[in-house]
């Protein structure tokens, strides 16, 4: 079963991984804050495993990303983004499962994650204007987390029925 | 697919984003003043020509005539220079190119002044 | 628990509901008590958690959108009046808001007005002048003048006594001599600084008050009167009146760069102002200033100079040499409520020197300026403590320090 775990684990890491530098490369305003579509794999793991997996998730993702990468402002702004966004999606998974879905989850994941960049960025910029790109931001990471939280939705439901008796979407 | 409570909680809130979005949008482009750089041409302390910087498809020249003289004048894409003048000291073409919101080329001689505006971060300069 | 969440919406809805219908005087009726009985009623079947969140979402968001446009919105339908002009022997420039258009119409007609009849007055360059005509009787007799002219006079008399000489309007002869801003600029001959120098001296200034309200000015023989250091601070001052009395509130007056301005900016926030960088295009700053209701005049050698034999003389003399005034300031700004004090000041600072402006300064600490020091080829900017806040530096290569 350990094993199990950490073998999932890692591989979500390395395609959200992947997904991150994707998502770089999407022209944006402001460097290194990103659409957010990397956090769906962390609920992934939080459905299929667990909440410790999902922290495990974002945090090796955001630290591997900027080992790769050497960008530290976008280390910083998806560290605290990530982290914001999987403690988000992890309260509303175990406590509040039966008043959402999946995507929606994925969704208040995205806006929690963007809601932590826009904050590290306005401070380390020091200039309110960053406070404008909030709103494409917010609406564009809104589709962006909507579609890949159904996504998950499906393959959940999909992984549920190949691993045994998988937790619900 | 069916929407549980939280989520319809959700997307209310989304659909209130969006409508704000476009608000913002709406208000910005038509509401707001015009914050393109454009250089103006006072004669004699009348403004008689304004010209736009931005989207110059191709410079333009054109020249003013005083009864003492005459400046020449050249428009690029955010620029706009006195490239040649018969004023004795031609402080107005050494000037060269206003490129900034708040710069200005002046011919004393000629009672010429070139400035430009924009968005300026400062609404006068003390010397 | 659902009970329970649907009557906080409903407490929440009677609330708005009563705001938008009725006056808050309805809240603390009796009606109250019906009337929310009816409203949980109603609308614990209606108001749902979504619909509420929406709501309250909208208006925060609408909310901090006005309060972002807050000053676009105060600036639509401000209306500008803009004139400019070549007076004073400079670009004179004046810029009214308002939402009147006639009043400020009349504001800057009647500005530019006075503005001529000021130069008329006080200009060395006008043979009809008040002071042109007490140059030609120096030393012959007292020439009557108008008040206003007395007065400009009395205001550069005592500021050539508060700064002890450094300051001194009757420093005509080597204005003249030197004619440094005109085509005949030339380094004159040390005789020839002498003789000019030795005629400037302000207490051979006699004004006295004529039976007409005007005054009689009589000044030494030999001695010319230049009001250059005090003219375009003390005329801003005047106009500044002008504007006020036409009822307008915000306003920049702009005399070749020295500035008062009125009120705030259109936008509801104070005027920022920036200060000239020295030896760089003029527009280009080194810092800003945020200002209200009050002036900055600025005095530098680049203004104004020539170069000969690879030295720069520029146009700030030292009356006690006769030369321009070496000194290792490139900059002077005085901020301050009187534009006539500020500019005689900014000269005197200016011909004063870092050493003995820092001494002045401690000793008046109600003075506000700014000024920039170069010793051993590097520059730094000093400010008076005063003006933290208002002071932003642009330039992040120039050390900024805070007088002491």
């Amino acid at each position: 079963m350990k094993y199990r775990n950490i073998v999932l684990t890692g591989l979500l890491i390395a395609i959200a991984l992947v997904f991150n530098i994707i998502e770089g490369f999407l022209p944006f305003p402001l460097p290194g804050v990103k659409l957010g579509a990397a956090n769906v794999f962390a609920l992934v793991a939080l459905v299929i495993m667990g909440a410790k997996e999902a922290f495990a998730v974002t945090l090796l993702r955001v630290v591997l990303a900027w080992l790769i990468t050497g960008n530290w402002f976008a280390f910083l702004c998806s560290m605290s983004g990530g982290l914001l966004g999987t403690l988000v999606m992890v309260i509303l998974y175990t406590r509040m499962r039966s008043d959402f879905t999946l995507p929606w989850i994925s969704v208040a994941g995205a806006w929690a994650f963007n809601a932590g960049q826009v904050a590290v960025a306005a401070y380390l910029v020091s200039d309110a204007r960053v406070l404008y790109y909030m709103m494409p931001l917010f609406i564009a990471g809104t589709f962006a987390g909507w579609g890949v939280g159904l996504l998950a939705q499906m393959l959940c439901v999909r992984i549920g029925k190949i691993t045994g008796p998988g937790r619900d979407g | 697919m069916t929407m549980k409570r939280g989520d319809r909680i959700m997307s209310a809130i989304f659909a209130a984003m969006i409508i704000a979005a476009i608000s913002l949008w709406a208000v910005k482009t038509y509401v707001l003043p015009e914050t393109e750089l454009h250089a103006e041409i006072f004669k004699d302390g009348k403004m008689i020509r304004v010209i736009g910087l931005k989207n110059r498809a191709r410079p333009e020249e054109f020249t003013i005539k005083s009864d003492s003289g005459f400046n020449t004048i050249r428009v690029e894409e955010n620029k706009i220079a006195v490239i040649s003048a018969d004023c004795p000291d031609a402080d107005c073409v050494h000037r060269g190119w206003l490129e900034h919101a708040g710069e200005s080329a002046v011919c004393l001689p000629h009672r010429l002044v070139i400035r430009v505006t924009g968005d300026s971060a400062v609404d006068g300069v003390t010397f | 628990m659902h009970k329970h969440i649907y009557n906080r919406a409903g407490i929440m809805a009677l609330l708005v509901h009563s705001i938008i219908r009725y006056n808050t005087g309805a809240l603390f009726s009796n009606k109250l008590f019906i009337k929310r009985e009816i409203y949980l009623k109603h609308f614990s079947k209606k108001i749902s958690l979504p619909k509420l969140a929406f709501i309250v979402t909208a208006v925060i968001l609408s909310a901090s959108v006005l309060l972002t446009l807050k000053s676009s919105v105060l600036m639509h339908g401000m209306l500008k009046e803009e004139r400019e002009s070549f007076r004073l022997g400079t670009i004179v420039r004046l810029t009214v808001y308002g939402r009147d258009k006639e009043r400020l119409e009349r504001a800057v007609n009647a500005s530019m007005t006075e503005i001529t009849r000021f130069e008329d007055l006080l200009s060395v360059n006008i043979a009809s002048s008040d002071i042109s005509k007490i140059n030609s009787a120096s030393g012959v007799n007292a020439v009557p003048v108008t008040r206003e002219t007395g007065e400009v006079l009395l205001s550069a008399v005592k500021w050539a006594d508060t700064s002890k000489g450094l300051f001194d309007p009757t420093i005509g002869p080597v204005v003249k001599l030197w004619a440094i801003g005109t085509s005949a600029a030339h380094v004159p001959g040390n005789a020839a600084i002498k003789d000019a120098r030795d005629r400037v001296d302000y207490r051979h200034i006699k004004i006295t008050g004529s039976s007409s309200g005007g005054y009689n000015v009589l000044i030494g023989k030999g001695q010319s009167v230049d009001l250059g250091g005090i003219a375009k601070g003390w005329i801003a001052d005047r106009i500044a009146g002008v504007i006020r009395k036409h009822g307008v509130k915000s306003a920049i007056i702009d005399l070749g760069g020295n500035i008062v301005v009125i009120g705030k900016s259109p936008r509801g926030k104070p005027w920022r102002l920036g200060l000239q960088y020295p030896f760089k295009p003029r527009g280009e700053y080194f810092a800003v200033i945020e200002a209200e209701d009050i002036s900055v005049v600025t005095s530098g050698p680049y203004e104004r100079f020539f170069e000969s034999g690879g030295i720069r003389y520029h146009h700030i003399f030292d009356p006690a040499t006769g030369y321009p005034a070496k000194s290792d300031l490139s900059s002077v700004s005085v901020i301050g409520k009187s534009s006539a004090d500020a500019d005689a000041l900014c000269t005197t600072l200016f011909v004063m020197g870092f050493k003995r402006s820092a001494e002045y300064l401690r000793e008046h600490r109600d003075i506000k300026a700014v000024m920039i020091v170069t010793a051993g080829g590097k520059s730094r900017v000093v400010i008076t403590p005063g003006l933290d806040g208002s002071f932003s530096l642009k330039d992040g290569q120039l050390p900024l320090e805070v007088l002491k």
